[in-house]
């Protein structure tokens, strides 16, 4: 496999933490794989295995202790405005106004302030915050906040957007309607999503592949064939029935399968 | 062994900037204390070089030892000697550190229970809020004459003055922790049937700490300013004392001899109420009121 | 869509402001904020208080003088007064040396403020820095700052500057610690996330990290102020010949118990509007902030 070509190549990465005490931890082992242009990839895992870590190595915060990760064939070395990132807690800079926060990549990169101002507001309208454009941030609800690390790093232009478990501490109602925002966001503009999530169903929901990662390492890749648009009702369709099976026995949550896979038929029907 | 030597070896190598910094400091004291001006009318140069100060100005503490017991006293007549300086520095800075102990004592004690009687009742508690803001923004340093008119130039009022100081301050702050307690936990023992006592004494108490804990090296603080602060004004007897009676002279020798014992004991001092909290904290049970703080949180990565 | 109520939640910068100069009590009763504007509770305290203090001054009779005789001397003699005249006082009553005390303090954080985010500010950014500046800001953030007043009478003479040198030097340590305080207590997510973006160094500094430092560094403006007024007396106290200090020695010469108090009172209350201006400062500087819990 080589370097070159467009997307994101991992070549045998290795993450290698030394706490204090001198204890080794390996965080992520002989990770190898291709992520093409224009997919949306979703990482599962059990809390601790290293999904944010491989995705922090992807975005350039974390650096590989052995191994490569090319995006376009060059070699990652720091954070950079290619790669955007979304963090499980709360982007968003408080001490500016909603607009000056989704400028602030754009304002990085030396855009003058009439360009940098209608693009803002354009990725404001289409996360349906055109109404909040001058608030502070602390005047929104988490859900909104979210909308605007959205708008804040779809604005900056990076072409590879990396999202550590961005939703996870919102609730149900809103997490769906962020996923419809999300994928939305994503077709119209084509770009490369990472997407690190604990929840199966949110994975289903979202992506065109799973990767699952148990102690470090990648043990399965699934692609997911059901067909888009997708909504809430996905988890009772067959395939998706199957694909979770598969996931849970990963995780190690076999017994939970067993359950789960019995019971969503009537989850499905009940909502 | 080895790896004692290796880790100062390695705290060194670490700070050496920081050392470099002191040495160079120490240095420059010397050679303007070289540099500066002597006059006929003054006992010592402006800046007196350490030599002066170890030497000179050490012997010239013996001026300070007023008891005619065990060394000559200066002021009756008597020769300076290294025993007489040893005999008045240890007696004066005994006499300042008894100061600012009992007065820390007492102040913390005092504000500590003041504050819990204040706690006992919601209405006490915001009648006491405003009152004890605006005394706190009331300058301390500059009520020394006022403790001293009330006292008079001894050791009483120095006590006074710290009390009240550290007294002020932890009384707020014991009010404010009390109120900072998470109502759930006082709720939560009540509807297990404790009395507002055992309330106090196994909820409320056990939850303060902590925050009581954190504010200790800040009345530390305040403390020497104030024990310092009193002896400058006109206390007959203490380090502080010795500075200021030394500076009316100019002797900056004296001045500095002392300064340094002051540093040096304002600086253990913080060291030893640094180790105790943090003792205090560890030995307290830490339950569910956000405990463990002193064990960092071990993530994975 | 509706735009959500502003979520409570303790702020660092005034847990850090209230750790130095002990925890503000919020005059406010907490928990009923129908009642906020109507709270009696911070006059009734202070009620209580002046009834405390006449009882006390019952009860211990010549040391302490009751409340209406100092609000008495207080208004009395707070502009003009032929008794100050007739203790050697410039005329003009308590003013004159309640300003110039004022203004000493006034100037002295400012330059302090100054210096001292400057310097913490640069050691926040290159270690060296830092590990220069660490040995002074080390000792005289423990070591009480009065130990240096002496040498600065000696040094700087019995004029202005030694006092103001005083406050201005207290100053500089406090705010150079707190600015280093406030930079590394900055949530590292918000530097990464900057850099994400695309953002050079410089433009992190400028607009993540010191905008993110602002509320811990109003909070070491307010300590700095809150001792500063009694260094400066206590300077005042040591060899000035204006001032609060060198009032209240005069006043003490002629044993006048409650001329020291009102002084005393008339300063007081000028820290406190000081502080409370402070307040009102930061709260609108940082009022993107989530509110502190009452």
């Amino acid at each position: 496999m080589s370097g070159h070509g467009k997307g994101i190549v991992v070549r045998d990465a290795w993450c290698v933490f030394e706490h204090v005490s001198g204890r080794k931890v390996e965080a992520l082992r002989e990770v190898t794989l291709e992520i093409p242009v224009g997919q949306f990839v979703c990482i599962v895992g059990r809390s601790g295995h290293g999904k944010s870590t491989f995705l922090r190595a992807l975005g350039g915060l974390n650096p590989l202790t052995r191994g490569e990760v090319f995006v376009d064939g060059v070699p990652v070395a720091g954070p950079s405005a290619e790669r955007g990132m979304v963090f499980q807690d709360e982007t968003v800079f408080p001490w500016m106004r909603v607009r000056a926060n989704v400028e602030f990549g754009l304002r990085a990169q030396g855009m003058s302030a009439a360009e940098r101002a209608r693009i803002a507001l354009d990725w404001l309208r289409r996360v349906e915050l055109s109404e909040f454009v001058e608030a502070w941030p602390r005047e929104l609800s988490g859900g909104m906040r979210r909308r605007v690390a959205l708008a804040t790093v779809f604005a900056g232009g990076a072409p590879i957007l990396l999202m550590d478990e961005p939703f996870g501490a919102l609730d149900y109602v809103t997490r769906l309607s962020l996923h419809r925002l999300l994928l939305d966001l994503w077709r119209n503009t084509g770009r490369t999503i990472v997407f690190v999530t604990h929840d199966i169903e949110e994975a289903l929901i979202l992506a065109d592949r799973i990767l699952i990662i148990m102690a470090g390492r990648v043990v399965d890749d699934l692609p997911v064939a059901l067909p888009r648009p997708r909504d809430e009702e996905v988890r009772a369709r067959p395939e998706a029935v199957g694909m979770i099976k598969t996931i849970m026995h990963h995780l190690g949550l076999d017994a939970l399968a067993a359950e789960g896979f019995e019971r969503a038929p009537e989850l499905a029907a009940r909502r | 062994m080895a790896a004692l030597i290796g880790r100062f070896g390695r705290y060194l190598r670490e700070r050496w900037i920081s050392l470099a910094t002191l040495v160079l400091l120490l240095l420059a004291w010397e050679i303007a204390g070289h540099l500066s001006p002597t006059s006929m009318l003054r006992s010592s140069p402006i800046v007196p070089p350490w030599e002066f100060v170890f030497g000179p100005a050490l012997l010239g503490m013996s001026d300070y030892w007023t008891f005619d017991v065990l060394a000559p006293v200066p002021s009756l007549g008597g020769a300076q000697t290294w025993l007489g300086a040893t005999l008045a520095i240890a007696y004066h800075s005994a006499i300042t550190l008894l100061r600012l102990l009992l007065g820390f004592a007492a102040g913390a004690l005092g504000g500590i229970l003041l504050g819990l009687a204040f706690s006992l009742s919601g209405v006490l508690r915001r009648l006491a809020a405003t009152p004890l803001h605006i005394l706190r923004m009331f300058p301390l340093l500059a009520m020394v004459p006022l403790f001293r008119f009330w006292f008079g130039a001894n050791t009483t009022a120095a006590v006074a003055f710290v009390a009240y100081g550290v007294g002020v301050v932890y009384f707020a702050a014991t009010i404010n922790a009390v109120s900072n307690v998470p109502p759930r936990y006082i709720e939560y023992a009540r509807t297990l049937g404790a009395s507002r006592l055992r309330v106090y004494a196994s909820v409320i108490m056990p939850a303060i700490v902590p925050e009581l804990c954190s504010s200790v090296l800040l009345t530390l603080g305040l403390a020497w300013s104030a024990v310092i602060g009193a002896e400058y004004i006109g206390l007959e007897s203490g380090m502080g004392r010795i500075i200021i009676y030394a500076q009316y002279f100019s002797n900056t020798g004296r001045m500095t001899l002392a300064t340094l014992f002051v540093i040096l004991y304002a600086s253990v001092s913080f060291m030893l109420f640094k180790r105790l909290a943090a003792r205090i904290l560890i030995w307290m049970p830490e339950t569910a009121f956000g405990g463990g703080r002193a064990l960092a949180s071990r993530d994975s990565p | 869509m509706q735009p959500s109520i502003s979520r409570l939640r303790a702020r660092t910068a005034e847990a850090a402001g209230n750790a130095a100069t002990g925890p503000a009590i919020a005059p406010l009763s907490a928990g009923r904020p129908w009642r906020q504007r109507l709270d009696p509770m911070p006059v009734l305290g202070v009620m209580a208080t002046i009834g405390l203090w006449y009882l006390a001054s019952w009860l211990i009779g010549r040391y302490m003088p009751p409340p209406h005789e100092v609000f008495a001397n207080a208004a009395r003699n707070l502009v003009a007064s032929d008794y100050f005249v007739g203790l050697g006082l410039p005329e003009g009553g308590y003013l004159p040396h309640l300003l110039y005390t004022s203004m000493t303090v006034v100037l002295g954080v400012a330059m302090g403020v100054g210096l001292g985010c400057l310097t913490g500010l640069l050691s926040a950014r290159w270690r060296v820095f830092d590990q220069i500046t660490d040995p002074i800001v080390a000792t005289f953030g423990t070591v009480p700052i009065l130990v240096a007043a002496p040498f600065f009478l000696i040094w700087f003479g019995l004029v202005a500057s030694a006092q103001l040198i005083l406050v201005a030097f207290y100053t500089t340590v406090i705010m150079h610690i707190y600015s280093l305080q406030a930079v590394r207590n900055l949530d590292p997510k918000y530097v990464e996330f900057a850099r994400t973006l695309g953002a050079s160094s410089g433009a992190i500094f400028l607009r993540v990290v010191l905008p993110g430092a602002v509320p811990e560094i109003f909070g070491g403006v307010r300590v700095a102020f809150a001792a500063s007024w009694g260094l400066a007396a206590i300077a005042e106290l040591l060899g000035s010949r204006y001032g609060v200090g060198y009032a209240i020695l005069t006043f003490e010469s002629v044993y006048d118990l409650a001329s020291i108090m009102t002084i005393i009172l008339l300063l007081g209350l000028i820290a406190l509007a000081m502080d409370w201006l402070i307040g009102r400062a930061r709260a609108w500087i940082t009022r993107w902030a989530e509110s502190a819990a009452a």
